[in-house]
């Protein structure tokens, strides 16, 4: 190696240095950005790479939560706009397929799952094979499985209702899961109140971790007494335990064809949510029918209708007053009485016991 | 010297009486007793090319270095004018300052970060090289390239200690470090150096 002399090439270094002198120009720009306290540039040009940096950053971060949360197939452009009208995709699996049919009315999913919301009215997801639409009072689950989570409902909003196609389940704010196969279906009710509305009018009512399979079996032809009590409303009873789990008629067994006949036409139109057009059969039936437990039954109705269905609250407490005095006995006295209580009937209409 | 802005003259700063409080010496160019301060302008004419000079050595001839250190070491005066002790040579003052901001920025540039900047400045490819600056002389290149490839803290002491000819309790002042930990600086640069095939490194260490 050749060895080099470091206090000589360093006096030689010095003796260069010492003719440098910094640029005429390079001395002004210095100065003025002394005497006006600028930045240097290398500090503004790493001010600018951190902000650079940060927009990065937060970008990735939300481009990796949006796809966290869609899954890469929600992320395509099809699955940011609503679906329908009031429907729009908020989840799902990462290999779901899912197609418009219909004239873009009924979703259908063939892969994967999809999780929807509807407007106002709460979540649902469609697994794979489900075929769904969104009507007028709620949903239609034609066939598949889906998860609904509903929105909790103001009393004065009345149920709404998925509609099946051997039934319908009547909903007051809660989570379950209903399976529509060809020839039946399951419902499992986790939280809230549910209620069954098979097609011949028979209601069964679910508490939470219930379920139910349908069809429902054949009715028992024997009379049944005393009668079970009624399917209860629970938004206006939630601190009371849920009623276990029963089933009922309107009517008393045995009444015939025209027994049946009311039956059938009020378990449609409640299925339909026409509640007015259902008050007006109950009062037409309640006129005509002269079996004091049908009448019962029929009055008790009538008055549930009245009280969560219809926005009447005169009109209702008006019925359980009628009611309580044309059924002393009064089977229902404890649901009427928690109704009129919620109605507040006692304070501003002079009725009560 | 290229460019004069001001004339060099007019900074008599050193020497010059203390000032009686930093509240009464505010204003650069005002009066304390019957001595005129120096105006900054003058002090900036006078000392700006011992600190570009100071910062081009140990930034191993980068100018776009020394232009910047040069403007930080101007704007800290600027900013301290008023305050600082008359008594002291100023020139000790810019010297400290200087050589203190060329350690942090040349360890910032050892950085990351200063790679990115650079990196974005393209200042690799625009600054003129060591060779450049010095390519009429080869040993002079040759020994700053060798000093440039030094970290920070050797190099600065070093050329303290060889060109300055500054003592290694001066130094850890200037530094505000441990003689001890001068002493280390130097020999692990020496050594560096010795091995590079220099001798005689710094003269009265041996």
């Amino acid at each position: 190696m050749i060895r080099r002399d470091f206090r000589r090439a360093v006096a030689a270094a010095e003796a260069e240095l010492g003719r440098i002198a910094m640029p005429a120009d390079t001395a002004h720009r210095v100065l003025s950005n002394v005497t006006r306290q600028r930045v240097p540039r290398r500090r503004l040009a790493l001010a600018g790479l951190a902000t650079v940096g940060v927009c990065v950053v937060a970008w990735a971060l939300v481009v990796s939560r949006e796809h966290r949360d869609t899954g890469p197939a929600a992320s395509a452009a099809v699955v940011r706009e609503p679906l329908l009208d009031g429907v729009e995709i908020v989840g799902g699996s990462p290999d779901v397929q899912m197609d418009l049919a219909g004239a873009g009315t009924r979703i259908g999913v063939r892969r994967g799952s999809r999780t929807l919301r509807i407007k106002g009215w709460g979540q649902v997801t469609l697994r794979a094979g489900a075929s769904f639409r969104p009507v007028p009072g709620g949903v239609e689950l034609s066939q598949g499985e889906a998860d609904f989570d509903v929105d909790k409902r103001r009393p004065a909003a009345g149920s709404t209702f998925v509609r099946l196609p051997q039934g319908a389940i009547e909903i007051m704010g809660t989570r379950f899961s209903v399976a529509q196969r060809p020839d039946g279906g399951t419902v499992r009710l986790d939280e809230g109140a549910i209620r069954f509305h098979a097609p011949d009018g028979r209601i069964v009512a679910l508490v939470p971790g219930e379920s139910l399979v349908w069809p429902l079996p054949a009715a028992s032809p024997e009379p049944v007494a005393p009668p079970a009590a009624p399917p209860r409303v629970l938004p206006l009873r939630a601190t009371r335990p849920p009623p276990a789990l029963h089933r009922e008629s309107p009517v008393e067994p045995g009444g015939g064809d025209a027994a049946a006949a009311i039956v059938a036409r009020i378990a449609a139109l409640r299925a339909e949510g026409h509640y007015a057009e259902l008050a007006r059969e109950l009062r037409m039936a309640l006129a005509s029918e002269r079996r004091p437990l049908t009448r019962e039954r029929l009055s008790f109705e009538l008055g549930s209708v009245l009280s969560y269905h219809l926005p009447d609250r005169t009109q209702a407490c008006a019925h359980w007053a009628e009611h309580r005095r044309a059924f002393p006995a009064n089977r229902y006295a404890q649901e009427v009485s928690d109704v009129e209580k919620a109605l507040r009937c006692n304070l501003h209409d002079g009725g009560g016991p | 010297m290229a460019g004069k802005v001001l004339a060099p003259q007019a900074c008599s700063y050193v020497g010059a009486r203390s000032a009686k409080s930093a509240r009464t010496a505010e204003r650069t160019n005002e009066q304390v007793g019957d001595i005129p301060r120096p105006s900054f302008e003058a002090c900036y004419a006078t000392h700006r090319d011992l600190v570009y000079r100071l910062c081009l050595r140990y930034a191993g001839g980068r100018l776009g270095f020394a232009e910047d250190v040069t403007q930080e070491v101007f704007i800290r005066l600027f900013q301290n004018f008023a305050k600082l002790d008359r008594d002291e040579p100023l020139e000790a003052w810019l010297y400290a300052v200087a050589s203190r901001l060329c350690i942090s920025r040349l360890r910032r540039d050892r950085s990351l970060r200063g790679w990115l900047v650079r990196t974005i400045h393209g200042e690799q490819n625009n600054a003129p090289s060591v060779a450049r600056l010095f390519e009429r002389n080869e040993a002079v290149s040759a020994v700053m390239t060798a000093i440039e490839r030094l970290p920070p803290r050797q190099r600065v002491a070093l050329c303290m200690r060889a060109f300055d000819g500054k003592s290694q309790r001066e130094i850890a002042r200037i530094l505000r470090v441990s003689e001890g930990y001068v002493s280390r600086l130097l020999s692990l640069a020496r050594s560096t150096l010795a091995a590079a095939g220099w001798e005689s490194v710094t003269e009265g260490d041996e």
